[in-house]
């Protein structure tokens, strides 16, 4: 691993381009975005005190693994820690939501307002299993069985439905 | 048993919906060790989580739903779905049958008592040839005057006078003076 510092005007542009995109991944693997944010944090004093030799082209796929690292070490020192509290009888809330700025916000909804046209867009199909998946989560095989459709359409219809939301999305993203 | 998608970037996002969704479908600890050496995986989880967070947020800032479906009737939920009918019309039988019962015995209730009243006063009015109540206050009022006068008739003629005219004025007894 590289082991010189990478300077601070580097590790800020990083942060504004990538420290979204990390968190949501992050997120993914510890399901809170206190700890995440965290993971992130974490990923991004590795990246200034190592990063110096990272390629620049690389740096986003270093961050992912770092921050793939510690959130993983997160996850398994909080569920330890869950464990424990849990014997002693100590709830701790977890952080449910993600805070954006102002900014962030009008763009966001805007972002949502486009998205809802996408999502009516979508045949009835791809619209049933998307709600039944993410609404009323209900795994695919159950979907399957609901909708009286094989396994493999039910998986096909939602990843139909998510290539249509990105797609546009990524049109959207080009037009900007 | 865990399954595997065919590793084609057109699967990606699929993968990772179902790995944010914590669908069982998706062998998760291969899925994670595949994470930890792809970036690029990394990236489609990342996707999926804001993807998500943009659909739940899409739902919320609409008063209806986004998203309608009309479930098909299967074999399996027939049964069930001709209970809940089944059910649901007997109790809606069962509450229209009582209020309509309710409502009967009520009316029944009411019309008796008033044919009550009527008779009785049909019954009165045979007895003492009243026509009304206007009479039978006059009639009492009328008693009431003959008592009196009977009883002022009483006084004046077996009460002596000194008792009258005691009632009227008390006598005043001071001590040491004795009535004689």
């Amino acid at each position: 691993m590289p082991e010189r510092p990478l300077d601070s005007e580097t590790v800020a542009d990083c942060n504004r381009e990538f420290k979204g995109q990390l968190e949501r991944y992050a997120w993914a693997i510890v399901r809170d975005w206190s700890l995440a944010s965290d993971a992130v944090q974490n990923g991004f004093v590795a990246l200034s005190q190592f990063g110096g030799d990272v390629a620049p082209e690389a740096r986003k796929s270093w961050l992912f693994k770092v921050v793939h690292r510690e959130a993983l070490r997160i996850r398994s020192s909080e569920s330890r820690y869950k464990q424990a509290a849990h014997d002693a009888g100590v709830v701790r809330e977890t952080q449910t939501t993600y805070e954006v700025s102002q900014l962030e916000n009008l763009a966001k909804k805007e972002q949502i307002a486009g998205l809802g046209q996408r999502i009516e867009a979508l045949s009835n199909e791809q619209q049933q299993v998307l709600k039944l998946r993410i609404f009323e989560d209900r795994t695919f095989a159950e979907i399957a069985e609901t909708l009286q459709i094989p396994l493999g359409t039910a998986l096909s219809r939602m990843r139909l439905a998510l290539d249509r939301l990105r797609a546009n999305d990524t049109e959207k993203d080009h037009e900007k | 048993m865990k399954n595997k998608m065919p590793n084609n970037p057109s699967n990606h996002l699929l993968e990772a919906m179902l790995y944010v969704l914590n669908d069982p479908f998706l062998d998760r600890d291969e899925y994670e060790q595949r994470l930890a050496s792809d970036p690029l995986l990394g990236e489609s989880v990342a996707e999926a989580v804001g993807l998500l967070q943009d659909i739940k947020a899409v739902s919320a800032s609409h008063t209806k739903p986004v998203v309608t479906v009309a479930v098909p009737l299967s074999a399996q939920r027939a049964p069930v779905v001709f209970w809940q009918w089944s059910i649901s019309i007997a109790a809606s039988i069962a509450m229209i049958a009582y209020v309509g019962w309710q409502s009967f015995v009520f009316e029944r209730n009411n019309h008796n008592q008033l044919a009550n009243v009527v008779n009785a006063w049909s019954d009165l009015h045979q007895l003492d040839g009243l026509d009304n109540v206007e009479d039978a206050k006059l009639r009492s009022v009328g008693l009431e005057s003959e008592l009196m006068l009977e009883a002022d008739e009483v006084l004046d003629e077996d009460v002596p006078d000194w008792l009258i005219s005691a009632t009227v004025a008390p006598v005043a007894v001071s001590v040491g003076e004795t009535i004689q």
